[in-house]
């Protein structure tokens, strides 16, 4: 590998930059012209602008990319996440034109980014998921389905992510205009109507499982993260690794039900599994074929850097050691610090940072591209900054967390900070294995004593 | 690549004054804007962009020193695609009268020629390229000061 080409923004191309000149091989960033004082770009040995603000006309933009790829020399890239990371098209087009794609087969994208033939794929591998339909053709299908399984039911886009086309539905009587909405939603979003249904659990856990797979049949498993504390809109917000209180019986059940998945889809690089846990169950959500935002929880407990293990994956070349090698040492934890305000439904906010003061000390690594006086454009999702908290144990990492908060200041447009910090320091976080209905609840519980104090 | 390291004249000057305004229309629904101050005038219309597109900017002169009906309002030729700029032949050379769709020279991308044409004509003022130059979105390639 020559030189890479980072597809990306933010922090994630800062991320893979450093990862790209720790191994000593040279970047190219790309950026818009709303991204051109962005730290990735001066972070980059070369950088070419691709387009406009909007990310459908830059980062989105594959002729410019690939085209800056081709004239620099670049002979892979590294797409971070999101923009083009999950595009089996844009990965055949690298290696039409004889560059490596940072990530798994064009194959492995495309069986994996279709949901219902994701889990068709982990039904005949054995993977346990939860009841549900294939694509929904009628609304006699989806009554049938429900009747059976039991209300309540999700609706679910099968090209979707990050909550949209996705419906909750409680009772017969709201499934068709639910099924309409949502279809029409993700119709919207992803140019692609279709929508399935499953079974919903109740305040089941967010629970994930990192891998990394060589292409030479090498697999390893890295644990698990707890990301069930997300907002509304199912975006993450507090990812932890490991997962609090999971039995030893769960994880090593977990853990064989991965290397089954990864050894089906014949995986190759970093991917995660998503599972929904329920007490001693838990049923496969969906793989994601990258780099994930909450991978630093990973690296800080076992010591392992995984998008050098990407580059080196990419490059042909074996896991850097075996599954024997592997330790968890303490308890890690991430926040997400976005440029968004939580009092009002978690609304992104563009402005410019008058003022950004990180916090630092034992413990603590900030992912980040901000700094005093940058601009937050509004063509891009809100997220400043990762914090993430390395403790000898929970107690000591969710301490580190609140005293790395509180040490954070970032004025100019309203951030996340205060109210993870409420979150936190809230008893029932503390307690750690609260389900992905803890957050709602908390916001809830918060609505009704400023209600209280209203009064 | 980063357009930078060049000469610094008065149309760079415009250029690095105009590029902020010219984003922020570009990403607005706006049609028409126009900025009239003592010491710098300025017009952007929207036209639809073909490769190439042109951006119209009025001069930035005291106007005591250049009355206004002397003020040719100047078009940068900017790429809208990365790959290597080419000349055509003939080279068009500075100060030479150039007409409206006249193909200055194009963008070679992923084996794909892009001309840059000649939006409205006047002289070429300025050549901010050379042959074989990698270029980026939005660099400018060539200045024309239209009805000169």
């Amino acid at each position: 590998m020559k030189k890479v080409l980072i597809a990306n923004r933010g922090e994630i191309a800062l991320r893979v930059n450093r990862a790209c000149h720790e191994l000593g091989i040279p970047t190219v960033a790309v950026f818009s012209e709303a991204d051109r004082e962005s730290l990735h770009v001066k972070r980059a040995d070369e950088a070419f602008c691709v387009g406009p603000g909007p990310s459908a006309r830059s980062y989105l933009n594959i002729p410019n990319i690939i085209s800056a790829a081709l004239i620099s020399g670049a002979d892979a890239i590294h797409p971070g996440y999101g923009f083009l990371a999950e595009n089996a098209r844009f990965a055949e087009i690298c290696r039409d034109h004889g560059i490596t794609f940072i990530g798994p087969s064009p194959e492995a994208i495309r069986a994996m980014g279709d949901k219902a033939t994701a889990k068709r794929v982990m039904v005949d591998a054995h993977v346990p998921v939860t009841p549900g339909t294939g694509i929904v053709e009628s609304i006699e299908e989806a009554r049938a389905f429900a009747q059976s399984a039991g209300y309540p039911v999700l609706i679910k886009a099968t090209a979707g992510g990050g909550g949209k086309g996705m419906r909750a539905v409680h009772a017969p009587e709201e499934l068709e205009q639910s099924l309409n909405s949502a279809s029409s939603e993700a119709q919207a979003a992803f140019g692609d109507g279709r929508v399935y249904l499953e079974k919903l659990i109740l305040n089941p856990r967010h629970i994930e499982v990192q891998v990394l797979a060589d292409a030479h049949g090498g697999i390893l498993i890295l644990g698990e993260r707890d990301c069930s504390v997300q907002k509304p809109s199912h975006q993450k917000l507090i990812e932890e690794a490991p997962g609090p209180h999971l039995s030893s019986a769960f994880r090593s059940s977990l853990y064989e039900v991965a290397r089954q998945a990864v050894k089906a889809v014949r995986y190759v690089n970093a991917g995660t599994l998503e599972f929904l846990g329920e007490g001693e169950h838990f049923y496969f959500m969906e793989m994601n074929t990258r780099i994930q935002v909450e991978h630093p929880v990973t690296e800080e407990i076992f010591d392992v850097d995984l998008v050098k293990e990407q580059l080196r994956i990419a490059c042909g070349e074996p896991l850097s050691r075996g599954q024997q090698d592997l330790r968890v040492r303490g308890h890690a934890i991430e926040v997400r610090i976005n440029a968004e305000d939580p009092a009002n439904n978690f609304a992104p906010a563009a402005g410019t940072l008058t003022t950004v003061q990180l916090p630092g000390g034992p413990g603590i690594r900030v992912d980040t591209h901000v700094y005093q006086g940058a601009a937050v454009p509004p063509y891009y999702d809100s997220m400043l900054a990762k914090i993430i908290a390395h403790g000898a144990d929970r107690e000591e990492a969710i301490a580190r967390m609140v005293r790395a908060l509180r040490e954070t200041t970032i004025e100019g447009v309203k951030t996340t900070v205060p109210f993870c910090i409420e979150i936190l320091t809230d008893p029932e976080f503390i307690a750690g294995g609260a389900g992905i209905g803890y957050l709602p609840r908390f916001l809830a519980r918060e609505a009704r004593v400023e209600a209280a104090a209203a009064r | 690549m980063q357009s930078e390291d060049r000469e610094i004249d008065v149309h760079g000057e415009i250029e690095r004054l105009v590029r902020p305004l010219l984003q922020a229309f570009d990403d607005s629904d706006l049609t028409r804007l126009s900025v009239d101050e003592e010491e710098f005038g300025l017009e952007i219309v929207r036209r639809s962009r073909p490769i190439g597109a042109v951006e119209r900017a009025v001069a930035a002169e005291p106007a005591q020193q250049i009355p206004a009906a002397a003020r040719h309002p100047m078009d940068v030729l900017a790429a809208d695609v990365v790959g290597i700029f080419h000349g055509s032949r003939p080279e068009a050379v500075v100060g030479q009268t150039v007409t409206e769709s006249r193909e200055l020279g194009y963008v070679e991308a992923l084996g794909i020629r892009n001309p840059v044409r000649v939006g409205r004509g006047g002289r070429l003022a300025e050549i901010f390229v050379s042959e074989g130059e990698p270029v980026d979105y939005g660099q400018p390639l060539f200045g024309i000061e239209v009805g000169a």
